[in-house]
């Protein structure tokens, strides 16, 4: 089944005195306005280590043979503008015994999602979050917007 | 044999990928007209991996203790161990789930066959297995990850002995 083709609106309009490059500026700007000072405070986005291997191995990588060579590729965390939405863990239960965990919601510009929409898991404070999901992406004529859900990955 | 479960698993998913294949559900064009299923070793659930149909998953259950075939079986002897093994189909109509755990229970039921060592890629022939029963389709307990695909969501559980020597 082919695609239907795309209804958005024209771009910028005229009477704006405004484009895609100059919005993406600025609001970078006003993002890191909002970050904190400390690095180690302000959003990363981790990707999980590569291992590889040339012996017969199952779908996860792992090896049957325990003498095996395996190469193992750190990731490399990234730091790009962001916003982001804390959500406290709601202290409630679901019927299947499911406390629902703290969240972050993390909103991106297209330019730099495209960066980070691999990323396994994010960094704040230390505290680590897992990917969860990602919401229906929007857009400010040209310039797109992306939502990330990641849930905390200890709770106490 | 090291690491026994682990190749049984791995044993078990290249069966069940080339018999499926030689019944027609791999390689296109694929039987009943639907999409060529994808078999995988893991619950796509569990892994936090989108499931799509059609795909067919090969899991281990719960192993119980190691029991012994003779006596003595500990020092020399004859043992084995009893293991579950799950084909969880999820396919695009309730039918094909059906169709699917028939060709499984085909496959598996009553079969014998050495495990074979993943490491070397030789059969072991002092591990062998015998499928003593196979239970299915089953319609699995609601869970809510895999709410959608309840209806086209069958099980096949097949109880497999593995004997070997000690």
């Amino acid at each position: 089944m082919s695609e239907p083709a795309s209804i958005k609106p024209a771009s910028f309009p005229p009477w704006a005195a405004a484009d895609a490059t100059n919005f993406r500026n600025a609001m970078h700007f006003v993002m890191g306005m909002g970050m904190p000072v400390d690095a180690a405070a302000q959003v990363a986005f981790h990707w999980h280590a590569v291992t590889s291997t040339t012996a017969a191995k199952d779908s996860l990588g792992v090896p049957f043979s325990p003498t095996a060579t395996v190469t193992t590729t750190p990731s490399v965390a990234l730091r790009v503008p962001y916003f982001v939405e804390w959500i406290e863990v709601a202290g409630t239960t679901t019927r299947l015994g499911v406390v629902v965990p703290a969240r972050v919601r993390v909103w991106l510009l297209d330019d730099d999602y495209d960066d980070v929409k691999t990323a396994d898991y994010l960094v704040i404070d230390g505290e680590k979050y897992l990917r969860h999901l990602e919401e229906p992406s929007y857009a400010i004529f040209d310039v797109g917007v992306h939502c990330i859900t990641f849930i905390a990955e200890n709770e106490r | 044999m090291r690491h026994r479960s682990r190749h049984l698993h791995a044993t078990f998913l290249d069966l069940t990928i080339s018999g499926l294949t030689t019944l027609g559900w791999i390689t296109s064009p694929v039987i009943f007209g639907t999409t060529p299923v994808t078999i995988v070793d893991y619950q796509p659930d569990v892994r936090g991996v989108a499931i799509a149909p059609n795909t067919v998953a090969v899991t281990l259950g719960d192993a119980p203790a190691d029991s012994d075939e003779e006596l003595g079986g500990q020092s020399g002897g004859l043992r084995s161990g009893f293991y579950p093994i799950f084909f969880d189909a999820y396919m695009v109509e309730e039918s094909l789930s059906l169709a699917m755990c028939d060709d499984i229970r085909q496959l598996f039921d009553l079969k014998i066959g050495q495990v074979v060592d993943h490491a070397t890629g030789t059969p072991d022939p002092q591990v062998q297995y015998q499928v003593e029963e196979m239970f299915g389709p089953e319609e699995p307990a609601s869970l809510g990850s895999a709410e959608q695909f309840k209806k086209n969501w069958r099980v096949m559980r097949a109880g497999v002995r593995v004997y070997y020597q000690t």
